[in-house]
């Protein structure tokens, strides 16, 4: 039930999300965007869809 | 750009610039000032930034809770990064701190299962742990129902 990540992908991961947080260019993610970044990562299924 | 976009965009990045500089998220009062706005077109942006899920703000209130990935509030995951102790709303969020503030830094926290005390030292952009997971009860399109509990 749920879904597990190894440490180095939840950091990936984390790195991915908010490296440029700062940036005064930043906008919040669309689903769509927010569902590629899990597909890239290998993050895929019902758990991690955002999208219809 | 809409012009109500424009301060919303202004208002997140000095919510960041002062968190990030202070340690501690500002009062509408401060970024008003900053800004040279009046207070009341801030708190409406707050809430604007709040209802896009861009800010976490206190309930009821116009003061802020979660600039994602940093918490106002202690949590039980740590972060010393840049020369300061912060702390995340989740793991998620310890990591995205060390990865918001230059790649190195370290996280520390409690397992939930045995409540041992776990660290994570991350340099250069590089995490020192090989083992261990992280586990993910709430499916990805549920995290916002409850942001405060996820």
């Amino acid at each position: 039930m749920g879904a597990s990540l190894t440490i180095q992908q939840q950091w990936e991961l984390a790195r991915v999300w908010y490296a440029d947080r700062l940036s005064p260019d930043w906008r919040r993610r669309t689903p769509e965007e927010a569902e590629a970044v899990f597909t890239s990562m290998g993050l895929t299924g019902e758990f991690w869809q955002l999208t219809d | 750009m809409d012009p109500d976009k424009s301060v919303d965009a202004a208002v997140r990045v000095q919510v960041y610039r002062f968190f990030v500089d202070q340690g501690r998220p500002p009062v509408p009062a401060e970024i008003a000032e900053t800004l040279h706005m009046d207070q009341a077109p801030v708190e409406d942006s707050l809430r604007r930034l709040a209802a896009e899920h861009v800010l976490v703000l206190a309930p009821g209130t116009p003061y802020i809770w979660m600039a994602n990935p940093l918490s106002a509030i202690p949590t039980p995951f740590s972060v010393e990064a840049a020369g300061r102790t912060w702390f995340g709303n989740c793991i998620w969020d310890a990591l995205g701190v060390v990865a918001m503030l230059g790649g190195t830094g370290t996280v520390r926290t409690w397992c939930p299962d045995c409540h041992d005390r776990l660290e994570v030292s991350v340099a250069d952009g590089r995490p020192s742990v090989a083992e261990g997971v992280v586990h993910f009860a709430v499916p990805a399109a549920h995290w916002w129902d409850n942001i405060g509990f996820n």
